[in-house]
């Protein structure tokens, strides 16, 4: 990737995980590289992130089948190019590697045609855990945190990445006998917390606190400021079609609570969300009731899309650091002035990030969610 | 630390509150001991109340292995709607029997009606047959119109086939023709009268009562015969298009006052064929010359026919006649047919006999003849 030097711009690498030893394929091998990490909106669970790299094939070496001795990828007469292969893409600046991603190959298309090519999508270790099963227990046992809970979880699913896991509250004993992801799910929203592979492929379970405590990564401003990044489209939203204010918590098959925020009700009527948050006390389950219906209970305007060049990121400042290590559930904030003359400033959670990586071009759209200030104890 | 101004986001816990409404579900926590014994006592009572039911209920309709019963094992009236017997899936199809306020009601698996008897007609309709081992009483029995047999037990049937026998003990059949052209190629009629079990000679007279009626016999189209072993005795006419043969004898016995001196004016021929002559009237007659003045057939050839004696054989005339096996004068007709070929009758080409009504004429003229001739040799 010529336009990618790593000096005023990131160099971008594709690494195979071979033989124990990360392996950059080929630069000029890279037709294009999309990654997609996140989720689109706040209320949804974080879903698996995806990466779709199409290399140049006239080399053949993309061929999972092609065994030639030649072939970088053939060890022990084996091609590694199949199903599991783990695989990661470095962005480098001023020598210092910022991995994006980090995933495991999914499926391989080959196009044998004149001009050959190969897609190759990977996916991250929230669908390695998808295919796991909790066994079920004769009777219910495991009375933990939510951390310990996704921690075994984990276990169960043979997740031997690093971890990150963070989530005090207490959960009820389970029978399991559902899918890991179901039971990690059920942990996120007993801490109204978020799990995500992050860019260090680091399986993360972040608490409800941990939205006070994140970095603001980046400044998109059409102002061209020092230290501002421009971006070339925002979509913003008012957030109306986005308000809860009647939350219904159930724990387990046991009990059921339900919150309901007046004032929101009166002004956009009962709009209802339930959680599956099987927490150890009535207390827990009552906050977290109060929250859920409180968080979004007042509509905020949100920054749903920002789009920008990252070739041009570092033009007003040093900031492909900032960029290159911005995370899922990092701040970002967005201001514009308008046609008619008014400043606004949104503050936004990152919610979703995508790349897209030609020889030539790096565009990145990220998702967000207004920043929301509500807490509880629990 | 990035390079922008980073943002603080201040937290503000959420308590409940007025503007809040909590609505908790909690489920059914476990009974305690006590709550158990409290239900179970509750229960002793329940049964032993059951038990009084049941015991108040020993004369009431009970379910006994499959059959409803009371106490005498026979219920004597229930009020329902409805009452559908079915081993279908459905009590509205298929194979069933519904007894309800309107009657009782039958229908095959295909839910087609095969029988219904209703209850405020009486009226019974069913498509099958009817077999009973004993008495079909009732007013009248129709069958679709063609067969009635009334509360008088008179039987009108239209177009009616009988392949078995009819039989009457006593009483008439009658008011109808018998006929055996359309229904059956041949058949016997059998009459039987007086008081033994054997056809009697007064079977036909016993059966034909009525001598006003005439009663008319059609034979069959090939052979057409009424045969008797005994008399056909009739007040009235016997009369035919076909004709009447007897093997014995065929007999008027009339008395002396229907005795008449009228030319006899029947023909019997060697067959035994008995026909009305022909009659001697002008009115019947034309072309009429002197018998003399017709050369073929002057009588003067009757005097060239031999006058013969013989007997006749054994088995042409009875012998309780009394001229059998004795010679009697008369002529040969092959004889006559030869002089005189008017005189003699033919019968399938052969000379059969010789005809008075032809010589008597001929005769005639030839003593008229002679009578002249006579009277003029005496000057007369």
């Amino acid at each position: 990737m010529p336009a990618f030097d790593g000096v005023t711009t990131p160099s971008v690498s594709v690494q195979f995980l071979k033989s124990g030893t990360w392996t950059a394929v080929t630069t000029s091998d890279l037709i294009q590289i999309d990654i997609r990490r996140g989720r689109v909106n706040q209320s949804d669970f974080d879903s698996s992130g995806v990466s779709v790299v199409i290399f140049n094939n006239t080399s053949g070496y993309y061929d999972p089948d092609n065994l030639n001795a030649g072939n970088p990828w053939v060890v022990g007469g084996v091609n590694i190019l199949r199903d599991g292969l783990q695989m990661r893409i470095i962005a480098t600046i001023s020598s210092v590697a910022y991995p994006l991603y980090y995933g495991f190959l999914e499926e391989t298309k080959v196009n044998q045609g004149v001009v050959p090519s190969t897609a190759m999508t990977f996916v991250d270790g929230i669908a390695y855990i998808a295919d796991a099963q909790a066994p079920a227990l004769a009777t219910a046992g495991f009375a933990e945190t939510a951390a310990l809970r996704v921690g075994r979880m984990l276990d169960y699913a043979g997740w031997t990445g690093s971890r990150s896991l963070t989530g005090t509250v207490a959960m009820l004993a389970t029978t399991q006998n559902a899918s890991c992801m179901s039971l990690i799910y059920q942990a996120v929203d007993s801490i109204a917390g978020r799990f995500y592979i992050s860019r260090l492929g680091v399986a993360t379970l972040v608490p409800l606190t941990d939205k006070f405590s994140r970095p603001t990564q980046l400044l998109f401003s059409d102002s061209k400021a020092s230290n501002t990044v421009q971006y070339s489209q925002i979509f913003t939203n008012p957030g109306t079609y986005f308000v809860i204010n009647q939350a219904v918590i159930s724990r387990g098959d046991e009990k059921q609570f339900t919150a309901q925020y007046t004032p929101s009700v009166n002004a956009y009527g009962i709009a209802k969300n339930a959680f599956d948050a099987p927490v150890a006390t009535d207390a827990s389950a009552e906050k977290l009731a109060l929250y859920e219906a409180r968080k979004l209970a007042s509509p905020e305007t949100y920054v749903e899309k920002i789009e920008f060049n990252c070739l041009a990121v570092g033009d007003l400042g040093l900031l492909y650091p900032d960029f290159l290590s911005t995370e899922l559930s990092d701040q970002v904030s967005v201001q514009r002035t308008t046609y008619d003359g008014r400043s606004n400033q949104w503050n936004l959670v990152v919610e979703g990030m995508a790349h897209t990586i030609t020889q030539n071009n790096w565009t990145a759209a990220y998702t967000t969610s207004a920043i929301n200030p509500y807490l509880i104890a629990i | 630390m990035p390079l922008c101004p980073q943002i603080t986001n201040t937290p503000i816990t959420v308590v409940n509150s007025t503007d809040f409404i909590v609505t908790s579900v909690f489920p059914v926590v476990p009974a305690t001991t006590e709550q158990v014994n409290e239900a179970l006592e509750l229960a002793q009572d329940a049964l032993d109340e059951a038990a009084l039911a049941f015991a108040a209920s020993a004369n009431a309709i009970q379910i006994s292995s499959n059959t409803i019963v009371n106490a005498s094992n026979q219920m004597t009236a229930m009020n329902t709607n409805g009452i559908t017997v079915y081993a279908g899936s459905s009590p509205s199809s298929g194979a069933r029997v519904v007894m309800n306020s309107a009657g009782i009601a039958g229908f095959n698996t295909s839910g087609t009606a095969t029988f219904a008897i209703g209850a405020s007609t009486g009226n019974v309709e069913m498509t099958g047959a009817l077999f009973t081992g004993g008495t079909i009483s009732g007013g009248s029995l129709n069958i679709a119109g063609n067969c009635i047999i009334n509360s008088s037990g008179l039987l009108t049937a239209t177009g009616a086939s009988i392949t078995g026998a009819i039989n009457a003990s006593s009483g008439n059949i009658g008011g109808f023709n018998i006929t055996a052209s359309t229904y059956l190629t041949y058949g016997t009629l059998t009459l039987w009268g007086g008081s033994t079990a054997a056809p009697q000679t007064a079977g036909v007279y016993d059966a034909i009562t009525d001598p006003n009626r005439n009663a008319t016999f059609y034979g069959l189209a090939t052979t057409g015969f009424l045969s008797t072993l005994g008399y056909i005795q009739t007040v009235g006419k016997i009369t035919g298009g076909g004709e009447v043969e007897a093997l014995g004898e065929l007999r008027a016995t009339f008395g002396a006052a229907n005795s008449v001196t009228s030319t006899p004016n029947a023909w019997m021929s060697t067959t035994g064929q008995l026909r009305r002559s022909t009659s001697s009237s002008i009115r019947y007659k034309e072309n009429v010359v002197n018998l003399i003045d017709v050369e073929e057939l002057h009588p003067r050839k009757l005097l060239d026919i031999p006058v013969r004696a013989f007997t006749y054989k054994t088995d042409e005339l009875s012998s309780t006649d009394d001229r059998s096996e004795t010679l009697i004068p008369g002529f040969i007709a092959e004889e006559v047919d030869n002089a005189y070929p008017m005189g003699a009758d033919y019968e399938n080409g052969d000379v059969e006999s010789w005809n008075d009504r032809i010589l008597i004429p001929g005769m005639l003229a030839l003593i008229q003849d002679l009578y002249k001739e006579i009277a003029l040799l005496k000057g007369e």
